[in-house]
């Protein structure tokens, strides 16, 4: 006799809990709908890259190194920008693998010394995939951008641009080969 | 189980389920419904009546199907909801109406096809509940229990979803 009763009462509760994740999944999509018209939508933007399209990275003045990376993301940051100063707070001392910083600056100490307040010091190993480039070298190579903006790169080719909003996307654009790659012990080939 | 038990068996199972869920999202916001029989020309006041009706008589075959009441009563309201649904989109497509279907809630898909050809899946359910094999109340409500569980974890996969996404924009807009 217990038996059914407590199958009845776990049936009661699981309608109950039915019922009210219902409501709350409406009540997530009144809001998804607000920041729809409200334009706050936690989705990164394309951007065209024209005619830098599937050209090596180099030709935007980046790391030559980068035109040989299997998968890379060069990531443009500007001082003035809310969102790149959430995202180099954030960065603690170092840079995910597979990402560029690229810091538009006119001065390459004032860019250290913003960096340098996220642990991100000149010289230092992680610093190597640092680069400071003007606001006219970029107004030139990729005429007016809206930061932050990221390239990512395949295969040595520019391949897409999209400005991203948050630092979720930013961690997000860290390339999957660099996540996903077998780890391989040192000295075994292939 | 003989294969026809077992097929039967299945059949109600997934009948049921599909009728809770809808019963069940239908009872909670009526609106869609109501504005779906609006939709097909009923008076305002048939269409209020339509809301509560449609998704209490799901509910009551469930009901009719766990508790154990007579099988051709069970039988009869799984066929006659697939009727219902099937004549309610086949009137549409013949009226040439846009009628949203509302068939598990709120939903921007239109009643059209789709309705008519499950008609023939309600009635097999129909069929399949007059050859159900005999049961205890307590199997049938540990089943219906075990099921409403399933439903509640189904529910609850999207709304949490929705509810990351949120939070993931209000960290692109606030930072925190």
């Amino acid at each position: 006799m217990a038996t059914p009763v407590l199958f009845t009462i776990v049936a009661l509760l699981a309608i109950g809990e039915f019922l009210l994740f219902g409501a709350l999944a409406e009540a997530y999509r009144d809001l998804k709908q607000i920041r729809e018209y409200s334009g706050l939508i936690d989705r990164p933007m394309p951007v065209e890259l024209g005619p830098m399209q599937d050209q090596p990275p180099s030709i935007l003045g980046l790391h030559p190194g980068l035109d040989s990376a299997v998968q890379a993301v060069a990531v443009y940051l500007d001082r003035r920008c809310g969102t790149c100063q959430s995202i180099v707070r954030s960065l603690n001392g170092g840079i995910p693998e597979g990402i560029w910083l690229v810091i538009i600056d006119e001065s390459v100490d004032e860019a250290f010394t913003w960096l340098g307040d996220a642990g991100l010091e000149k010289g230092s190993p992680v610093a190597s995939r640092v680069m400071i480039t003007s606001p006219d070298a970029v107004e030139q190579q990729l005429g007016g951008v809206a930061t932050p903006l990221a390239i990512e790169i395949e295969h040595g080719r520019l391949t897409r641009a999209k400005i991203i909003t948050s630092i979720r996307q930013f961690y997000g654009l860290v390339p999957a080969t660099r996540t996903l790659a077998p780890q391989v012990p040192e000295g075994v080939i292939g | 189980m003989p294969v026809l038990a077992l097929a039967s068996t299945t059949l109600v199972v997934a009948g049921t389920a599909v009728l809770t869920w809808s019963g069940l999202e239908k009872i909670r916001d009526r609106s869609p419904l109501i504005s779906t029989a609006t939709g097909l020309g009923l008076p305002r006041k048939y269409a209020v009546v339509a809301g509560t009706a449609v998704p209490v008589a799901e509910l009551v075959t469930v009901a009719t199907v766990v508790a154990g009441a007579p099988r051709y009563l069970s039988a009869a309201l799984f066929a006659a909801l697939g009727i219902v649904f099937a004549s309610s989109a086949a009137w549409s497509m013949a009226t040439g109406r846009k009628v949203a279907c509302a068939c598990f809630g709120a939903s921007a898909r239109k009643l059209g096809w789709f309705q008519v050809g499950a008609l023939p899946l309600w009635l097999l359910a129909g069929w399949a509940m007059t050859g159900l094999p005999g049961s205890s109340f307590a199997e049938r409500i540990g089943i219906f229990a075990a099921g409403m569980f399933a439903l509640a974890v189904a529910r609850a996969v999207p709304t949490i979803r929705l509810g990351i996404e949120a939070r993931g924009d209000r960290w692109a807009a606030g930072g925190s």
